[in-house]
C-alpha cells in the first residue's frame, strides 16, 4: 500500500490535470482547423445547374405546375435506392406523364467515406440533367450499380461511358463530369438534407411530408398518397 | 490512494493490480486511436453523424464533430505513454458516459441511426439490438477506464518518472 500523502504531495499531481486540459483544448482547436480545411462542403465552389431545379435543390422532372411534388433524397451507391428505383419508377413515370406530379431527385453524397464516388456520380447526374437525359442517366447508374460501395467502381471514365449509353451526345457532358462542375452544388444539397433531418437514403417526401419507403415502393399506396396530397 | 483492499486481498495479489491498470490503459488507448482515426477520413460524414442525434444545436455540431477525433487521439496518446494517466482515464469515463447518454437518447426517441462510433454514421438501419450492442461495448470500455482512473497506479507510465 502506498504511504499516506502529505497535502503538499497531493497538490503536486495537479499538473496532470493541466496537461489533460491543455491537450484537449489544443486538440479541439487543431481539429476544427484541420477538418474545416479538408471538408468538401466548406471548400465547395457552388455552380447552379442550367437544368430545372426543385425546391430542395434536386433535379426536377415533369411539369413545373403539377399539384404534387415527390422529392427523393438518394445516393447512387445506395442499394436500397436502386431497389426503390426498380420498384417505383414505372409508377413515377406514369404520374409524371399524367401531369399529377413533378419528381425531384436530390442526389446526395451520403455513402462516401473519405471517397468521392457518391459525390461525383451525383454531380454527373446533374450534368446529365443539363443534357436533358436525367432519367436515362439515373437508369444507367442504378441498373449498373456495383455490389460494393466505395470500391473505386464509379470512375470518371465510367460515369462518362454511362452518359454515352444513356444517349447523351453533347461533348460538354464529359467536360462537365470530369471538371466536377456540380460537386459543390451536390455538397451543398447534401448538407442541407442533413440539416433537414434526412439521416439515410432513400428518403421520400410528398409535398413536404415524409412517407415510408414501403409506401413509396407500393404502386397502389403511392398513388393513394398522391391523390390525397393533391386534394389537400 | 484508493486501492480496492478487499479485492486485492481476496482475489488478486496486490502487486498484480498495477499491471492490470497497464493492460487496461493500453487497450483503451487502442480503442481511442481506432475511434479517432476512423472518424478523421471524412469531415462531412462526421458532421452528419453528430447532427443525426438531434441533440446539439447547429452552432456546436461542427466543433464537436471535428474536435472529437483529435480529442480521442490525444486520449489515446496520453494513455499509451502513461502521461496524466488518471485525468485521461477520467476524461475517458466522461466521454464514454456522453456517448452512452447519446445512444440512449437516440434510442428512446426512436431515431434510426448508426452511432458513428468508429466513423460513418447517420445511415438509417439501427434497431434495439444494435443500440444494446453499442451500449454494452461502451460499458465494457467504461469499466476499463474506471479501472485506470480509480485503481492502482499503472506500471510502465511516464507519470512514474515525471513525479507523483
Amino acid at each position: 500500500m502506498p504511504p499516506k500523502r502529505s497535502p503538499s504531495r497531493r497538490r503536486s499531481t495537479a499538473w496532470r490535470w493541466w496537461v489533460l486540459i491543455a491537450a484537449v483544448v489544443v486538440a479541439v482547436v487543431v481539429g476544427v482547423l484541420v477538418q474545416r480545411s479538408r471538408s468538401g462542403t466548406e471548400q465547395a465552389t457552388v455552380t447552379r445547374p442550367a437544368s430545372a431545379v426543385g425546391p430542395n435543390g434536386g433535379t426536377l422532372v415533369g411539369q413545373a405546375n403539377a399539384p404534387v411534388t415527390i422529392t427523393e433524397y438518394g445516393d447512387f451507391q445506395c442499394p436500397v435506392c436502386a431497389r426503390l428505383y426498380e420498384l417505383w419508377s414505372p409508377t413515377i413515370d406514369q404520374l409524371v406523364q399524367q401531369g399529377k406530379i413533378r419528381f425531384e431527385f436530390v442526389a446526395l453524397a451520403y455513402l462516401d467515406r473519405g471517397t468521392t464516388e457518391s459525390a461525383r456520380s451525383a454531380a454527373a447526374s446533374v450534368c446529365a440533367a443539363d443534357a436533358g437525359k436525367f432519367l436515362e442517366y439515373e437508369n444507367e447508374l442504378y441498373s449498373k450499380q456495383s455490389q460494393a460501395e466505395n470500391s473505386g467502381y464509379l470512375t470518371n471514365d465510367r460515369l462518362v461511358a454511362f452518359g454515352t449509353d444513356a444517349g447523351i451526345t453533347d461533348p460538354s457532358f464529359a467536360k462537365c463530369v470530369r471538371a466536377g462542375r456540380y460537386d459543390g452544388w451536390v455538397r451543398t444539397n447534401t448538407d442541407a438534407a442533413s440539416q433537414r433531418g434526412v439521416t439515410g437514403t432513400p428518403t421520400v417526401f410528398v409535398n413536404g411530408r415524409q412517407i415510408s419507403n414501403g409506401v413509396a415502393a407500393d404502386s397502389a399506396q403511392l398513388m393513394a398518397v398522391v391523390d390525397q396530397a393533391s386534394q389537400r | 490512494m484508493r486501492t480496492p483492499d478487499t479485492l486485492t486481498q481476496r482475489r488478486l495479489p496486490a502487486r498484480w493490480w498495477p499491471w492490470c491498470s497497464t493492460v487496461a490503459r493500453v487497450v483503451l488507448a487502442g480503442v481511442w486511436a481506432w475511434a479517432g482515426v476512423t472518424k478523421l477520413s471524412d469531415p462531412d460524414a462526421g458532421v452528419r453523424a453528430v447532427r443525426a442525434y438531434e441533440i446539439l444545436p447547429e452552432a456546436l455540431v461542427k466543433p464537436f464533430a471535428w474536435g472529437l477525433p483529435f480529442v480521442e487521439l490525444v486520449l489515446a496518446a496520453l494513455l499509451l505513454v502513461g502521461l496524466a494517466t488518471r485525468p485521461a482515464a477520467w476524461a475517458s469515463v466522461v466521454l464514454l458516459g456522453v456517448f452512452m447518454a447519446g445512444t440512449v437518447a437516440a434510442w428512446s426517441r426512436g431515431l434510426q441511426i448508426d452511432c458513428g462510433c468508429f466513423g460513418g454514421g447517420g445511415q438509417a438501419s439501427a434497431d434495439g439490438v444494435r443500440y444494446l450492442r453499442d451500449l454494452g461495448r461502451d460499458g465494457l470500455f467504461l469499466t476499463l477506464a474506471l479501472l485506470v482512473a480509480a485503481g492502482a497506479p499503472s506500471r510502465l507510465a511516464l507519470d512514474n518518472i515525471a513525479g507523483t
